[in-house]
Protein backbone atom coordinates (compact mmCIF):
# COMPACT_ATOMS: atom_id res chain seq x y z
CA UNK A 1 0.00 0.00 0.00
CA UNK A 2 1.19 3.39 -1.26
CA UNK A 3 2.54 5.20 2.21
CA UNK A 4 0.13 8.25 2.75
CA UNK A 5 1.67 12.04 2.97
CA UNK A 6 -0.19 14.71 4.41
CA UNK A 7 0.27 18.45 2.84
CA UNK A 8 -0.82 21.64 5.14
CA UNK A 9 -0.71 24.50 3.43
CA UNK A 10 -3.33 27.16 3.25
CA UNK A 11 -2.51 27.63 -0.71
CA UNK A 12 -4.40 26.12 -2.94
CA UNK A 13 -1.65 26.14 -5.54
CA UNK A 14 0.74 25.36 -3.23
CA UNK A 15 -1.33 22.34 -2.38
CA UNK A 16 -1.57 21.17 -5.95
CA UNK A 17 1.87 21.36 -6.25
CA UNK A 18 2.76 19.65 -3.70
CA UNK A 19 -0.17 16.62 -4.29
CA UNK A 20 1.26 16.42 -8.14
CA UNK A 21 4.67 15.69 -6.97
CA UNK A 22 3.69 13.24 -3.79
CA UNK A 23 1.71 11.61 -6.53
CA UNK A 24 3.96 11.13 -9.60
CA UNK A 25 6.55 9.95 -6.90
CA UNK A 26 3.97 7.10 -6.05
CA UNK A 27 3.06 7.96 -2.95
CA UNK A 28 -0.94 9.06 -1.65
CA UNK A 29 -1.12 12.81 -1.15
CA UNK A 30 -3.82 14.16 1.80
CA UNK A 31 -4.28 17.81 2.11
CA UNK A 32 -5.65 20.19 4.74
CA UNK A 33 -5.79 24.21 4.54
CA UNK A 34 -4.49 24.91 8.18
CA UNK A 35 -2.81 23.38 11.06
CA UNK A 36 -6.32 22.67 12.85
CA UNK A 37 -7.58 20.89 9.83
CA UNK A 38 -4.13 19.17 9.48
CA UNK A 39 -3.90 17.66 13.26
CA UNK A 40 -7.41 15.94 12.26
CA UNK A 41 -6.56 14.37 9.88
CA UNK A 42 -3.32 13.22 11.38
CA UNK A 43 -5.24 11.49 14.39
CA UNK A 44 -7.92 9.89 11.74
CA UNK A 45 -5.32 8.79 9.05
CA UNK A 46 -1.93 8.51 10.64
CA UNK A 47 0.31 10.07 7.80
CA UNK A 48 3.91 8.26 7.26
CA UNK A 49 4.94 11.81 6.33
CA UNK A 50 3.81 15.08 7.08
CA UNK A 51 4.69 18.20 4.54
CA UNK A 52 3.93 21.64 6.42
CA UNK A 53 3.39 25.41 5.80
CA UNK A 54 4.44 27.56 8.30
CA UNK A 55 2.18 31.10 7.90
CA UNK A 56 -1.72 29.51 7.85
CA UNK A 57 -4.94 30.66 9.37
CA UNK A 58 -6.84 29.45 11.91
CA UNK A 59 -3.61 27.81 13.53
CA UNK A 60 -0.27 28.44 11.89
CA UNK A 61 2.51 25.33 10.98
CA UNK A 62 4.62 26.62 13.90
CA UNK A 63 1.60 25.79 16.62
CA UNK A 64 1.03 22.16 14.92
CA UNK A 65 4.76 21.87 14.78
CA UNK A 66 5.36 22.47 18.26
CA UNK A 67 2.07 20.11 19.28
CA UNK A 68 3.51 17.56 17.22
CA UNK A 69 6.87 17.37 18.48
CA UNK A 70 5.20 17.18 22.48
CA UNK A 71 2.98 14.45 21.99
CA UNK A 72 4.30 11.18 22.22
CA UNK A 73 1.89 9.66 19.59
CA UNK A 74 3.29 11.94 16.98
CA UNK A 75 7.23 13.25 18.40
CA UNK A 76 8.64 10.90 15.53
CA UNK A 77 6.64 11.52 12.52
CA UNK A 78 8.78 13.11 9.76
CA UNK A 79 7.91 16.49 9.03
CA UNK A 80 9.20 18.52 5.86
CA UNK A 81 8.52 22.37 6.45
CA UNK A 82 8.04 24.20 3.56
CA UNK A 83 7.66 27.42 3.92
CA UNK A 84 7.86 31.29 2.66
CA UNK A 85 9.54 32.10 6.12
CA UNK A 86 13.29 31.54 6.26
CA UNK A 87 14.29 28.65 8.81
CA UNK A 88 15.94 31.14 10.89
CA UNK A 89 12.95 33.31 10.78
CA UNK A 90 11.12 29.51 12.54
CA UNK A 91 13.74 28.77 14.18
CA UNK A 92 13.96 32.07 16.05
CA UNK A 93 10.16 31.48 16.82
CA UNK A 94 10.56 28.52 18.01
CA UNK A 95 13.18 29.62 20.57
CA UNK A 96 10.64 32.38 21.84
CA UNK A 97 7.69 29.99 22.39
CA UNK A 98 10.15 28.23 23.98
CA UNK A 99 11.19 31.24 26.23
CA UNK A 100 7.06 32.33 26.95
CA UNK A 101 5.83 28.91 27.23
CA UNK A 102 9.11 26.01 28.72
CA UNK A 103 8.46 23.32 26.32
CA UNK A 104 11.36 23.08 24.01
CA UNK A 105 11.16 21.35 20.80
CA UNK A 106 13.88 19.92 18.14
CA UNK A 107 15.13 21.77 15.13
CA UNK A 108 13.34 20.41 11.95
CA UNK A 109 15.37 17.82 10.08
CA UNK A 110 13.98 18.85 6.73
CA UNK A 111 13.29 22.41 6.45
CA UNK A 112 12.93 24.05 2.32
CA UNK A 113 12.25 27.66 1.52
CA UNK A 114 9.65 28.28 -1.34
CA UNK A 115 9.76 28.44 -4.04
CA UNK A 116 11.06 24.83 -4.98
CA UNK A 117 12.20 22.76 -7.73
CA UNK A 118 9.95 19.24 -7.91
CA UNK A 119 13.22 17.06 -7.85
CA UNK A 120 14.24 18.51 -4.66
CA UNK A 121 10.67 18.12 -2.90
CA UNK A 122 10.83 14.45 -4.06
CA UNK A 123 14.38 14.18 -2.89
CA UNK A 124 13.22 15.35 0.67
CA UNK A 125 10.37 12.98 0.98
CA UNK A 126 12.45 10.04 -0.36
CA UNK A 127 14.52 11.13 2.26
CA UNK A 128 12.80 11.58 5.40
CA UNK A 129 10.78 8.37 4.53
CA UNK A 130 13.99 6.77 4.49
CA UNK A 131 14.63 8.20 8.10
CA UNK B 1 22.39 45.24 10.42
CA UNK B 2 21.45 46.30 13.74
CA UNK B 3 17.82 46.22 15.16
CA UNK B 4 16.67 48.33 17.87
CA UNK B 5 13.77 47.49 20.37
CA UNK B 6 12.13 49.99 22.41
CA UNK B 7 9.91 49.39 25.35
CA UNK B 8 8.71 51.84 27.06
CA UNK B 9 5.85 52.70 29.86
CA UNK B 10 3.02 54.39 27.76
CA UNK B 11 3.65 58.11 27.54
CA UNK B 12 7.45 57.87 28.33
CA UNK B 13 8.19 58.86 24.48
CA UNK B 14 8.68 55.45 23.15
CA UNK B 15 6.84 55.95 19.68
CA UNK B 16 8.18 59.42 19.20
CA UNK B 17 11.64 58.71 19.86
CA UNK B 18 11.63 55.31 18.20
CA UNK B 19 10.28 57.29 15.21
CA UNK B 20 12.97 60.21 15.02
CA UNK B 21 15.68 56.84 15.52
CA UNK B 22 14.38 54.91 12.52
CA UNK B 23 14.19 58.46 10.33
CA UNK B 24 18.15 59.64 11.35
CA UNK B 25 18.85 55.79 10.91
CA UNK B 26 17.11 55.18 7.78
CA UNK B 27 15.83 52.25 9.59
CA UNK B 28 12.06 50.66 9.29
CA UNK B 29 9.65 51.34 12.06
CA UNK B 30 8.09 48.50 13.29
CA UNK B 31 5.20 49.61 15.73
CA UNK B 32 1.02 49.20 14.66
CA UNK B 33 2.31 47.63 11.25
CA UNK B 34 2.92 44.82 13.36
CA UNK B 35 -0.83 44.54 14.82
CA UNK B 36 -2.01 45.08 10.98
CA UNK B 37 0.05 42.26 9.56
CA UNK B 38 -1.03 40.24 12.16
CA UNK B 39 -4.91 41.52 11.10
CA UNK B 40 -4.46 40.72 7.48
CA UNK B 41 -2.70 37.55 7.82
CA UNK B 42 -6.00 36.64 10.08
CA UNK B 43 -8.64 38.20 8.12
CA UNK B 44 -9.89 40.35 11.29
CA UNK B 45 -9.99 44.10 11.90
CA UNK B 46 -7.06 45.62 13.83
CA UNK B 47 -9.79 46.33 16.49
CA UNK B 48 -10.09 42.73 17.31
CA UNK B 49 -6.29 41.80 17.18
CA UNK B 50 -6.23 45.15 19.80
CA UNK B 51 -8.87 43.16 21.87
CA UNK B 52 -7.21 40.42 21.88
CA UNK B 53 -3.88 42.11 23.30
CA UNK B 54 -6.02 44.13 25.77
CA UNK B 55 -8.27 41.37 27.22
CA UNK B 56 -7.19 38.42 26.84
CA UNK B 57 -8.61 35.61 25.49
CA UNK B 58 -10.75 34.35 28.75
CA UNK B 59 -11.80 37.87 29.73
CA UNK B 60 -12.67 38.41 26.22
CA UNK B 61 -14.69 35.27 25.49
CA UNK B 62 -16.78 35.96 29.22
CA UNK B 63 -17.75 39.59 27.87
CA UNK B 64 -18.65 37.38 24.36
CA UNK B 65 -20.40 34.54 25.64
CA UNK B 66 -22.36 37.44 28.00
CA UNK B 67 -23.70 39.45 25.50
CA UNK B 68 -23.95 38.29 21.81
CA UNK B 69 -22.68 35.19 19.69
CA UNK B 70 -18.94 35.32 18.83
CA UNK B 71 -19.27 34.62 15.04
CA UNK B 72 -22.08 38.09 15.13
CA UNK B 73 -18.98 39.28 16.50
CA UNK B 74 -16.38 37.86 14.43
CA UNK B 75 -18.81 39.04 11.13
CA UNK B 76 -18.97 42.25 12.17
CA UNK B 77 -15.20 42.62 13.09
CA UNK B 78 -13.92 41.04 9.37
CA UNK B 79 -12.38 42.65 7.29
CA UNK B 80 -13.57 40.66 4.12
CA UNK B 81 -15.57 38.57 2.84
CA UNK B 82 -13.78 35.36 3.88
CA UNK B 83 -14.21 34.15 7.92
CA UNK B 84 -11.48 35.60 9.49
CA UNK B 85 -10.44 33.82 12.89
CA UNK B 86 -7.43 35.22 15.74
CA UNK B 87 -7.30 33.69 19.27
CA UNK B 88 -4.70 34.13 21.78
CA UNK B 89 -2.11 31.11 20.45
CA UNK B 90 -2.44 32.23 16.99
CA UNK B 91 -2.06 36.11 17.83
CA UNK B 92 1.14 34.87 19.56
CA UNK B 93 2.45 32.55 17.15
CA UNK B 94 1.93 35.51 14.02
CA UNK B 95 3.82 38.33 16.78
CA UNK B 96 6.63 36.05 17.56
CA UNK B 97 6.93 35.00 13.70
CA UNK B 98 6.98 38.88 11.72
CA UNK B 99 8.60 39.94 14.87
CA UNK B 100 11.56 37.47 13.69
CA UNK B 101 11.07 38.39 10.38
CA UNK B 102 11.37 42.00 10.91
CA UNK B 103 14.72 41.60 12.82
CA UNK B 104 16.54 38.93 10.64
CA UNK B 105 15.89 41.62 7.44
CA UNK B 106 17.74 43.79 9.62
CA UNK B 107 17.93 47.94 9.94
CA UNK B 108 14.43 48.26 11.81
CA UNK B 109 13.47 49.85 15.29
CA UNK B 110 10.61 47.67 16.68
CA UNK B 111 8.49 49.46 19.48
CA UNK B 112 6.95 46.98 22.52
CA UNK B 113 5.32 43.61 21.72
CA UNK B 114 7.56 41.68 23.51
CA UNK B 115 10.58 42.20 21.43
CA UNK B 116 12.79 42.32 23.72
CA UNK B 117 12.11 38.91 25.03
CA UNK B 118 11.49 37.15 21.15
CA UNK B 119 14.92 38.68 19.93
CA UNK B 120 16.95 38.24 22.93
CA UNK B 121 19.77 36.28 21.54
CA UNK B 122 19.32 38.34 17.91
CA UNK B 123 22.55 39.19 16.54
CA UNK B 124 23.21 42.73 16.88
CA UNK B 125 20.30 43.52 18.78
CA UNK B 126 19.77 46.10 21.48
CA UNK B 127 17.27 46.57 23.82
CA UNK B 128 16.04 49.58 25.51
CA UNK B 129 13.78 50.64 27.94
CA UNK B 130 12.45 54.04 28.31
CA UNK B 131 10.88 54.63 31.83
CA UNK B 132 9.27 58.15 33.54
CA UNK B 133 7.21 58.76 36.29
CA UNK B 134 3.64 58.99 36.12
CA UNK B 135 3.05 62.77 36.25
CA UNK B 136 5.94 63.30 33.47
CA UNK B 137 4.02 60.35 31.18
CA UNK B 138 0.42 62.24 31.73
CA UNK B 139 2.13 65.84 30.81
CA UNK B 140 4.04 64.38 27.64
CA UNK B 141 0.92 63.04 26.38
CA UNK B 142 -1.25 66.38 27.01
CA UNK B 143 1.79 68.06 25.34
CA UNK B 144 2.24 65.86 21.97
CA UNK B 145 -0.87 64.00 21.75
CA UNK B 146 -3.51 67.41 22.25
CA UNK B 147 -5.55 65.73 24.92
CA UNK B 148 -6.73 67.16 28.41
CA UNK B 149 -5.29 65.36 31.39
CA UNK B 150 -7.69 63.31 32.42
CA UNK B 151 -8.23 61.56 29.25
CA UNK B 152 -4.43 61.32 28.92
CA UNK B 153 -4.42 59.83 32.83
CA UNK B 154 -7.24 57.70 31.36
CA UNK B 155 -5.20 56.69 28.09
CA UNK B 156 -2.30 56.01 30.01
CA UNK B 157 -3.95 53.47 32.61
CA UNK B 158 -5.60 52.06 29.37
CA UNK B 159 -2.21 51.39 27.87
CA UNK B 160 -0.99 49.71 31.21
CA UNK B 161 -3.41 47.14 31.42
CA UNK B 162 -2.58 45.96 27.82
CA UNK B 163 0.71 46.12 28.78
CA UNK B 164 0.16 43.89 31.79
CA UNK B 165 -1.75 41.58 29.91
CA UNK B 166 0.31 41.11 26.89
CA UNK B 167 3.32 40.25 29.23
CA UNK B 168 0.90 38.29 30.91
CA UNK B 169 0.18 36.39 27.47
CA UNK B 170 3.74 35.59 27.62
CA UNK B 171 4.46 34.62 31.00
CA UNK B 172 6.91 37.66 31.51
CA UNK B 173 6.69 39.80 34.69
CA UNK B 174 10.16 41.11 34.92
CA UNK B 175 9.51 43.72 31.60
CA UNK B 176 10.47 46.93 33.64
CA UNK B 177 13.83 44.87 35.02
CA UNK B 178 16.97 46.90 33.88
CA UNK B 179 18.31 43.28 33.81
CA UNK B 180 16.51 42.26 30.26
CA UNK B 181 17.74 45.56 28.78
CA UNK B 182 21.02 47.23 27.37
CA UNK B 183 20.39 50.39 28.89
CA UNK B 184 17.26 52.08 30.48
CA UNK B 185 16.37 55.85 30.04
CA UNK B 186 14.97 58.02 32.53
CA UNK B 187 13.35 59.87 30.56
CA UNK B 188 12.88 63.01 33.17
CA UNK B 189 16.34 63.68 32.47
CA UNK B 190 16.66 62.81 28.79
CA UNK B 191 15.14 64.42 26.14
CA UNK B 192 14.69 62.00 22.56
CA UNK B 193 17.54 63.81 20.83
CA UNK B 194 19.83 63.28 23.58
CA UNK B 195 18.68 59.80 23.99
CA UNK B 196 19.41 59.04 20.01
CA UNK B 197 22.95 60.60 19.55
CA UNK B 198 23.43 58.38 23.12
CA UNK B 199 21.86 54.94 20.91
CA UNK B 200 23.69 56.16 17.82
CA UNK B 201 26.97 56.21 19.62
CA UNK B 202 26.62 53.30 20.69
CA UNK B 203 25.44 51.68 17.29
CA UNK B 204 28.80 53.43 15.81
CA UNK B 205 31.08 52.42 18.64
Amino acid sequence: MAKKILIVDDDPDVRLFNSTVVEENGYTALTAENGEEGYKIIKEEKPDLLILDVLMPRQSGLRLYRNLKTEKAFKDMPIILLSGIARRTFLRSQNALTEFEGEEVPEPKTYLEKPVEPAELAQAIKDALNG
Amino acid sequence: MAVITISRQFGAGGRTLGKMLADKLGYIFADNSIIRKIAREAKVSTDWVRMIEKEGGTKLSRIISGMVSQSWIERILSTSEDKGYIDEQLYLDYLVLFIAEIADEGNAVILGRGSQYILQNHPDTYNILLINKPENRIRFMVENYNVMDKKAASIIANEDKRRINLYSKLGKKDYDDPANYHIVFNMAHFTPESVIKIIIAILNA
